[in-house]
């Protein structure tokens, strides 16, 4: 009978939630306020999005999606889950390296992917805040072999982060300029 | 829930929404009429008879066991793939055009993984199509039909010596007991649902460009793979309203 | 063990045989050496089935193409069933959970949570046995033939529906696993067996493995292990580990396999330290990434088990203490935490540390305020691992050692 019920819960998301174009210009997304001109970015309706994030997409999100993480405070995880106990917690005294990794662990507990790659972590400055930027690999359980850019700060003891993803083949590089430019421009109340 | 799992869950919100009669299809294109990808050697004497390269079908068949686990059925599987494969031979939607089977790469090819690469893909590209044609729209692509597998399917194109790239996608299974389920679930949406369905979609890329020139959404509720006249029907409808 | 001590001791066992164990009833194989089925019948489907499913393993993105390890791996399989050693292939997967399987046409996955998990060969080849056992019973067949039976008079019926439903919670191990390889796993599942057909695996790789002259004792071994873990984890049984979800209860086969191994009695003929070398140097170049994955699934308490576990067995002790004190850092988040230095500290007593056990140090040395020690583990880092992809990061913090006052 449960396996009814999810049907029924599905088609109820299906059937009410929406996705929205994401209007050019100022966005308020989070804490975050970000800039975009292209007009490329759906929102995500919340019963899609993976960890109940607020998150954009451009092609759908097996194929790309922009999350923000924001406001997260110490001994919090990233995302909002059922299972929470299962995700790693941020903590406000997290060196780069140990959020870079948080992040990580995040994504594959989420996903349920396993980190292939773990490319370059490098200073980056958001919003006037010394931050990081990150790029790494990961296997979904579908195959695909997807990409990650994160650019993120921590800004009065809460972490504020943006997660770019796609399929590594194409979808990457596809958007990344785009939202790379959204990230790096950033601001933060 | 994964990226994958939204996917299928989402062909599943797809699958109920759209199905009206016994087997239904919708198809997007983004083209009118297929051309060569190399052109080059056609000349109005001799024009470029098209080639396609049929991928190796992505099909599973199960058995709803009596727990309620849908156990893939390996035998079955198998003999669908190879009577699709044999039916998309003597299709009519496919007349005149030259059809390639895809041979899977050495072990040792170093394309290997991006022929596979592009085969998962093209999963992850359907199931999203699936998702926002048919069950929740995507206010940016309203109008626009432009998903692609992007450049990389160069390596294919050479690989396989083909125009397009026919990739087929079905998901099939059999059980009294999933029979009953449906039934259920079908008429506590007010749904009138017989039997079973079966539930796939044909993707037509162009190998030059990547591009999804033509894709097309089945269900069918009488669709069986485990013969020869039911995959030649499921083919019909598999390929129905490609472009020629 | 020298050679004359070893022969000594066969000596001995070959004098002694009288310990009154009851009669083991070995069984025998069902498949035909060299054996290839003709195209068309059930069995030839499940081949091809097969084959198709090896080359999407062997192209898979978590395939480890390790020639040397798959060799090592298959002279176990080779020595458990030597007749059968021409028809094997391994694969191994980058899956941080326990589990192997075998195909009907002989094609093995093996994944690296496994890896991770054997103690010394003669575990390893416990698990191994086990699955040749269900390759030379022809198994897969058998549940074809069944199924085939069962199902003769079924309705059709919509996987889209059935792959739905499956993510919701009808087959909980394998759509919310919390792994990944969902997608690997599913191949495997193309060939599910029944649970006598378990029973039957397990005697029969205790009776292979001991044949070959491992210590048969160590098959219920790897049960103990994974019990431990599962209640070192606190978890509840939630299906994380496929290998439990599809196979019987441990306690119950613990006390099975422990009785199997009473009966065929110990004529360990297999050197248990050069084993252990052999099975290190195969796997040893891969431990940081394994390990990595498996701190990545963020389960502290059975993370820790194991770790502990492996430093028991002196496995690869610098990477090992550095995970453990990743381990620790984590459970103590928000705080120093002296358990995870003394951890990295004890990784860098041993030549296998790995350089980012001197980067720990540096981070914890500059939350810490200890900035000329932050400074000399960062350096050392930059030293050892010169390619790493947080240069530009740890330059940043030497910066900051160098500002501050």
């Amino acid at each position: 009978m449960s396996r009814v019920v999810f049907i029924l819960a599905l088609l109820l998301l299906t059937g009410c939630e929406q996705y929205q174009q994401v209007k050019s210009g100022r966005n308020e997304v989070g804490s975050f306020s970000v800039t975009t001109e292209a007009p490329i970015w759906n929102s995500v309706p919340s019963g899609h999005s993976p960890g109940s994030l607020p998150t954009w997409t451009v092609d759908g999100v097996t194929l790309n999606s922009l999350s923000f993480v924001s406001g997260i405070k110490d001994g919090s995880p990233l995302v909002t889950v059922h299972d929470k106990s299962k995700y790693p917690v941020f903590h406000s005294d997290m060196l780069p390296n140990e959020i870079a990794e948080l992040v990580q662990s995040t994504v594959a507990r989420l996903f349920t992917a396993t980190i292939s790659r773990t490319g370059e972590l490098k200073p980056l400055t958001i919003s006037g805040q010394p931050g990081f930027e990150l790029e790494f690999e990961f296997v979904t359980d579908d195959e695909v072999i997807r990409r990650a850019f994160v650019g993120g700060t921590v800004k009065n003891g809460e972490l504020q982060v943006v997660v770019f993803q796609a399929p590594r083949m194409h979808y990457f590089e596809k958007d990344f300029g785009h939202a790379r430019d959204l990230i790096v421009s950033a601001k933060l109340p | 829930m994964g990226i994958g799992g939204i996917g299928r869950a989402l062909m599943l919100a797809g699958v109920l929404l759209v199905l009206g009669g016994c087997a239904s299809t919708r198809d997007f294109s983004s083209v009118k009429k297929l051309d060569a990808a190399t052109p080059a050697a056609a000349t109005p004497a001799e024009p470029h008879v098209l080639q396609l390269v049929v991928m190796p079908p992505d099909v599973e068949l199960s058995v709803l066991t009596a727990g309620g686990m849908t156990e893939p059925n390996a035998a079955w599987t198998q003999t669908a793939k190879s009577l699709l494969v044999d039916q998309l031979g003597g299709a009519e939607a496919l007349r005149g055009k030259k059809l390639v089977r895809f041979e899977p790469p050495a072990a040792a090819d170093p394309n290997g993984a991006v022929l596979n690469e592009i085969q998962h893909l093209h999963r992850a590209v359907g199931n999203a199509i699936v998702m926002h044609k048919l069950a929740v729209p995507l206010p940016t692509k309203k109008d626009r039909f432009d998903w692609s597998l992007g450049q990389e399917v160069a390596v294919l194109h050479d690989y396989a010596h083909a125009d397009y790239a026919l990739f087929i996608y079905v998901r099939d299974s059999y059980s009294s007991a999933g029979r009953i389920f449906t039934q259920i679930a079908a008429a506590a949406l007010g749904v009138g649902l017989a039997g079973g369905q079966q539930a796939g979609f044909a993707t037509l890329v162009d190998l030059g460009t990547g591009n999804v020139v033509w894709f097309n959404f089945l269900v069918d509720a009488t669709g069986d793979l485990r013969d020869a006249s039911g995959a030649a029907d499921t083919v019909k409808n598999l390929l129905h309203g490609m472009p020629q | 063990m020298s050679t004359w001590r070893r022969a000594a001791l066969a000596m001995l066992i070959g004098l002694c045989p009288a310990t009154a164990a009851p009669a083991f009833d070995a069984l025998s194989p069902s498949l035909p050496t060299n054996y290839s089925p003709p195209d068309g019948d059930t069995e030839g489907g499940l081949w091809m089935a097969s084959r198709q499913a090896e080359e999407e393993i062997a192209h898979s993105p978590r395939r480890i193409a390790d020639a040397a390890l798959e060799t090592y791996l298959r002279d176990i399989l080779c020595r458990l069933a030597p007749e059968y050693c021409s028809q094997i292939r391994v694969y191994v997967v980058r899956t941080p959970y326990f589990n192997a399987s075998m195909m009907p046409n002989g094609a093995m996955q093996v994944w690296s949570g496994l890896l991770i998990r054997m103690r010394d060969e003669a575990q390893l080849a416990a698990v191994l046995g086990h699955e040749i056992g269900h390759f030379l019973r022809r198994h897969s067949l058998e549940r074809a033939r069944d199924l085939e039976t069962k199902t003769s008079l079924l309705t059709l019926f919509t996987l889209g529906l059935g792959g739905a439903v499956a993510a919701g919670g009808v087959a909980p191990a394998v759509a919310q696993g919390a792994s990944g390889g969902a997608q690997l796993a599913a191949l495997g599942s193309l060939f599910a067996f029944s649970r006598d057909h378990e029973a039957q695996a397990d005697k029969y790789g205790v009776q292979l493995m001991a044949k070959a002259g491992y210590d048969p004792a160590q098959a219920a071994a790897v049960w103990r292990n994974l019990v431990d873990e599962q209640n070192a984890s606190g978890e509840k049984q939630d299906g994380s580990s496929y290998f439990f979800a599809t196979h019987p209860d441990p306690a119950s086969r613990l006390e099975t396999l422990g009785g199997y191994a009473r009966e065929l009695g110990g004529q360990q003929t297999i050197d248990a330290g050069q084993a252990h070398a052999r099975y290190f140097a195969a796997v040893g170049a891969h431990l940081p990434g394994f390990f990595a994955d498996e701190l990545h699934l963020s389960q502290p308490g059975r993370s820790e088990h194991l770790f502990k576990q492996l430093l028991d067995a002196k496995f690869a002790p610098g990477v090992v203490n550095y995970c453990l004190g990743e381990v620790s850092r984590k459970r103590d988040g928000g705080k120093l935490s002296d358990a995870a230095l003394a951890y990295y500290q004890a990784a860098l007593g041993y030549p296998d540390a790995p350089p980012e056990a001197h980067r720990a140090i540096g981070l914890w040395k500059l939350k810490a305020k200890q900035l000329d020690e932050a400074r000399q583990h960062f350096t050392a880092y930059l030293e050892q691992a010169p390619q790493a992809g947080d240069r530009d990061m740890i330059d940043y913090y030497l910066g900051l050692t160098e500002k501050a006052p």
